[in-house]
């Protein structure tokens, strides 16, 4: 039971938003689990989403958000 | 034709080296001959490489800065310049007292305030980055959308306005008679004690011109064939490393810099759109159309110089570079190019000198040498050659 929640529960999700980035991509020097997904969205320029389903996911979303200047290419929603 | 010598050989070791690396995507990488690049640039500045610019820019060459010239309606002198340095460091030209013009162009922080944006009266939050004042006496128009012609009139705009020192310049005047050290350093400078705004903006633009960048490893390697003996000139030569080097030559050619950033303090003084104009969102800044009222100038901001940029970041109109790879991977991506509306008179267009560059991470890094080495530690104060 224990196991199926850890892997159902969702902590909101990590968006990022093509048309405020500035290709400065200062926040990808923290990003680790979401390195591989931004870095495609970022190139393809791309809006979109992806779950966060851990707490160590939620903190890295959390400090990528804080470390973007624009305040609006990435949000948590 | 000693340039194209050279070139050619770089360009044969290159080749050569590439081929015995053999991995061709990272040859660019090793394939740079530092000791040739040095010779070349180790030439007067006539014989470097063209700078690789559009055809409709007219590039002057990076180099020295020249000595200031004092405007005829304004020239130097000795006293004038000790009342501006006064003024400038004094909280009571805002309504509050607290707020000097050295809170936001602050020395230690390259004349800049270190922040995203301004804080000014009462903590309001400002839209603007701090630029540097260093060099101003270079400049020709002021703020970055230009919207004041000299120094003495940009002087007054600040302490009258809302969000920074929040004063009038009546109450100023009426402030500074009551204070007899005011009444001695005006006397001093202009003969008579009457304090008027004009003489407040006169003092104020005359110490401003003094602040000029101290000399830079840039300018040390240029300056290393005057030098009297060999020693010297070895030492000065060696002021800017190979990767710096590199990082110059890199400016001047494949990253297009010169586009704008160009002549003694790399700035061409006018106004590009990079992007950044965050249309109908927060953010917002309309740029140089808020004072021209011209749809073409939605946008654009005036290119800073960039001697001393190290000093102060972060960096653009809105602060939002907080280092200066994430700087140069914008650049490299092309700015942020964003397709007209061609229904909205007022959509940005963002420069088509900005291309995407393909640069890649070691010829980043070199750029950032390269700007390091135009980066010495902030203007003294005062340090201006006067002629
Ligand atoms: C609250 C912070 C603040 C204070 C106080 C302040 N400035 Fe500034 N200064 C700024 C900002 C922000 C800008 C850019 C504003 C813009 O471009 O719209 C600026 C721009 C300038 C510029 C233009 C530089 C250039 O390259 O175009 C000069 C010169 C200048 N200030 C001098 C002064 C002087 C003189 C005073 C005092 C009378 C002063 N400032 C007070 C924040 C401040
Ligand atoms: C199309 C003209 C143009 C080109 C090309 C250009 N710049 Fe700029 N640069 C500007 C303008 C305009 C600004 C200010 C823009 C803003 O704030 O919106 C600026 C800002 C900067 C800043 C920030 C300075 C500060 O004090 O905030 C740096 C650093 C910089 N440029 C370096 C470079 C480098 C390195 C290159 C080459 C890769 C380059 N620029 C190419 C016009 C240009």
């Amino acid at each position: 039971m224990s196991i199926l929640l850890a892997t159902t529960v969702s902590l909101g999700q990590l968006c990022y938003n093509a048309d405020h980035d500035i290709n400065s991509a200062e926040f990808m020097r923290a990003a680790s689990h979401y390195q591989q997904v931004l870095a495609k969205a970022m190139e393809q320029k791309k809006s979109q989403c992806w779950i966060i389903s851990s707490e160590k996911q939620r903190q890295e979303a959390t400090l990528l958000v804080s470390m973007d200047a624009t305040e609006g290419t990435l949000a948590l929603k | 034709m000693m340039y194209k010598k050279t070139t050619f050989v770089i360009f044969n070791r290159l080749v050569k080296i590439c081929a015995v690396i053999a991995i061709f995507t990272s040859c660019a990488s090793y394939s740079v001959d530092f000791e040739a690049l040095r010779k070349i640039y180790s030439q007067a500045s006539h014989l470097w490489p063209k700078a690789e610019v559009d055809e409709s820019i007219n590039a002057t060459e990076i180099g020295l800065l020249p000595a200031v010239t004092f405007p005829k309606e304004n020239p130097y002198q000795a006293n004038k310049h000790k009342l501006g340095e006064h003024l400038f460091h004094d909280g009571k030209l805002s309504r509050s007292k607290q707020i000097a013009c050295a809170t936001c162009h602050d020395h230690d922080l390259g004349w800049a305030d270190g922040r995203k944006t301004s804080f000014g009266h009462n903590r309001q939050k400002g839209k603007r980055n701090a630029p540097t004042i260093e060099n101003v006496a270079f400049g020709k128009e002021f703020f970055w959308d230009g919207r004041a012609q000299t120094l003495e009139q940009q002087a007054l705009m600040p302490i009258q306005d809302p969000l920074e020192m929040n004063f009038t310049l009546p109450e100023l005047e009426a402030r500074l008679k009551q204070d007899r050290q005011y009444l001695t350093l005006f006397k001093a400078a202009y003969g008579s004690d009457e304090i008027t705004a004009k003489k407040i903006a006169m003092a104020l633009a005359t110490y401003q011109r003094t602040l000029v960048s101290r000399r830079s490893d840039f300018d040390r390697f240029l300056l290393a064939p005057e030098q009297k003996n060999n020693k010297m000139q070895k030492i000065y030569n060696s002021a800017m490393s190979d990767k710096a080097i590199w990082g110059m030559h890199l400016f001047r050619t494949k990253a297009g810099c010169m586009n704008c950033h160009y002549g003694a303090t790399f700035s061409d003084k006018k106004f590009h759109n990079l992007g950044l104009t965050y249309y109908k969102r927060k953010y917002q800044d309309l740029g140089r159309y808020q004072y021209t009222k011209q749809p073409e100038d939605v946008g654009k901001f005036k290119t800073p110089g960039l001697r001393g940029v190290l000093n102060t970041k972060p960096w653009m109109h809105n602060g939002f570079f907080g280092d200066l790879t994430g700087l140069l991977n914008f650049y490299n991506a092309g700015g942020v190019q964003i397709k007209k509306n061609n229904l909205d008179a007022l959509s940005p267009k963002t420069s088509n000198l900005l291309k995407p560059l393909s640069l890649n991470n070691e010829e980043i890094a070199a750029l950032i040498a390269f700007l390091q080495a135009i980066s010495p530690a902030p203007a003294h104060n005062s340090a201006a050659r006067i002629q």
